[in-house]
C-alpha cells in the first residue's frame, strides 16, 4: 500500500535502518542524522532523541539535533521567508497533532481524525477499527 | 523446456544434513522477472492513480500539491489536493517532495516510485546485512517474500 499510494513511509524506514546500521559501524554522528532527518519528516522518530539521551550517546544526539535543524528549519526556509517558518508548525500542531492527542474536532476531524474512516491512522482508530 | 518449478527428491545416499532442503526451489531468474512484473503492475498503477484519475487511492498528489504550495509561497496546509485532501506532514516533507514539481504529475510519480523501490530495496539489504553474517546462507534468496509482503499489505 505504501508503495502503490506513493507515501513516504518507506523513506523513513529507510532513514531509520541506515540510522541503525549506522550505528552499528560505529558511526555516531551520522546516525544520529538519519534518525533526526526522519524526525524532521515524521514526528514518531523523535522517540530515537530519548533513547539516545538515556544511552548517554552525546554524539549521536548531536547528529540527531544538527539533521533536526537542518530538516525542520533551514530547507523550510529555503521556499518560505524564516519568520513564517513558526506560523507553519503552530498551525500543524493546531489542525494535525492537537487534536489527535486531544480528540478535538477541527476542520479536518472527518477528513483525517474521525475513527470511522478507514485512512485514519491515529492510534484510537485503529483500535476502534480492530 | 524445463518448467519454472523444479522438484528435488531426497536421495537415499545422501546424509541427513543435505537433505534438509526444500522440496521445490523456484528459479532465480523466473523469480525476478516475476517480481520485475508486479513492480511494474504496482507502479503503473501507482502512476496512473496520481497522474489519471480522481481517485482517493493515493497520497502522493497530497505531498506534491503541498510541494507545489510552497514553492509559490502559499501556506501549504491551506490548500487541498486535486482529491479534496489536506496535507498533514511536518514542512519538511513538502520540502523534500519541491524538486518533483518540476515535472509533469505523470513523470514527479514515475520518479517516486522509482525512488520508493530503491528506498525499500535499500532497507531490505541493510537489514539483512545487519542480521546475517552469513551470505551463502540460504535466507538471502528468499528475500524476495518481502517485498511481496509489504506489497500485499
Amino acid at each position: 500500500m505504501t508503495l502503490s499510494r506513493g507515501q513516504w513511509s518507506l523513506l523513513i524506514g529507510l532513514l531509520i535502518t541506515l540510522g541503525w546500521w549506522l550505528s552499528q559501524k560505529d558511526h555516531r554522528f551520522l546516525s544520529g542524522h538519519c534518525f533526526g532527518f526522519a524526525a524532521a519528516l515524521k514526528l514518531l522518530p523523535i522517540v530515537f532523541a530519548c533513547y539516545l539521551i538515556v544511552k548517554r550517546r552525546w554524539v549521536a544526539l548531536g547528529g540527531f539535533v544538527t539533521a533536526l535543524i537542518i530538516g525542520a528549519i533551514v530547507m523550510p526556509g529555503m521556499f518560505v521567508k524564516w519568520l513564517e517558518i513558526p506560523k507553519l508548525y503552530a498551525e500543524w500542531f493546531r489542525l494535525v497533532v492537537n487534536p489527535a492527542f486531544t480528540g478535538t474536532h477541527n476542520d479536518l476531524y472527518g477528513e483525517l481524525l474521525n475513527p470511522a474512516i478507514k485512512r485514519s491512522q491515529q492510534p484510537k482508530s485503529v483500535l476502534s477499527r480492530a | 523446456m524445463r518448467s519454472a518449478w523444479t522438484v528435488s527428491f531426497p536421495s537415499k545416499t545422501k546424509s541427513r544434513c543435505e537433505n534438509h532442503k526444500p522440496m521445490l526451489r523456484f528459479r532465480p531468474r523466473v523469480l525476478w522477472v516475476a517480481i520485475s512484473g508486479v513492480f511494474l503492475f504496482v507502479g503503473s498503477r501507482a502512476v496512473s492513480q496520481a497522474a489519471f484519475f480522481s481517485s482517493e487511492l493515493t497520497d502522493f498528489t497530497v505531498y506534491l500539491s503541498a510541494a507545489n504550495a510552497l514553492t509559490r509561497g502559499i501556506d501549504p496546509y491551506s490548500i487541498e489536493s486535486a482529491h479534496g485532501w489536506h496535507f498533514i506532514s511536518p514542512v519538511a516533507t513538502a520540502v523534500l517532495f519541491a524538486p518533483l514539481t518540476e515535472f509533469p504529475t505523470v513523470v514527479a510519480a514515475a520518479i517516486w516510485y522509482l525512488l520508493s523501490v530503491g528506498f525499500l530495496a535499500g532497507t531490505i539489504l541493510l537489514t539483512l546485512s545487519l542480521f546475517i553474517q552469513d551470505r551463502d546462507s540460504g535466507i538471502l534468496a528468499r528475500t524476495w517474500v518481502v517485498p511481496l509482503l509489504l506489497l500485499r499489505s
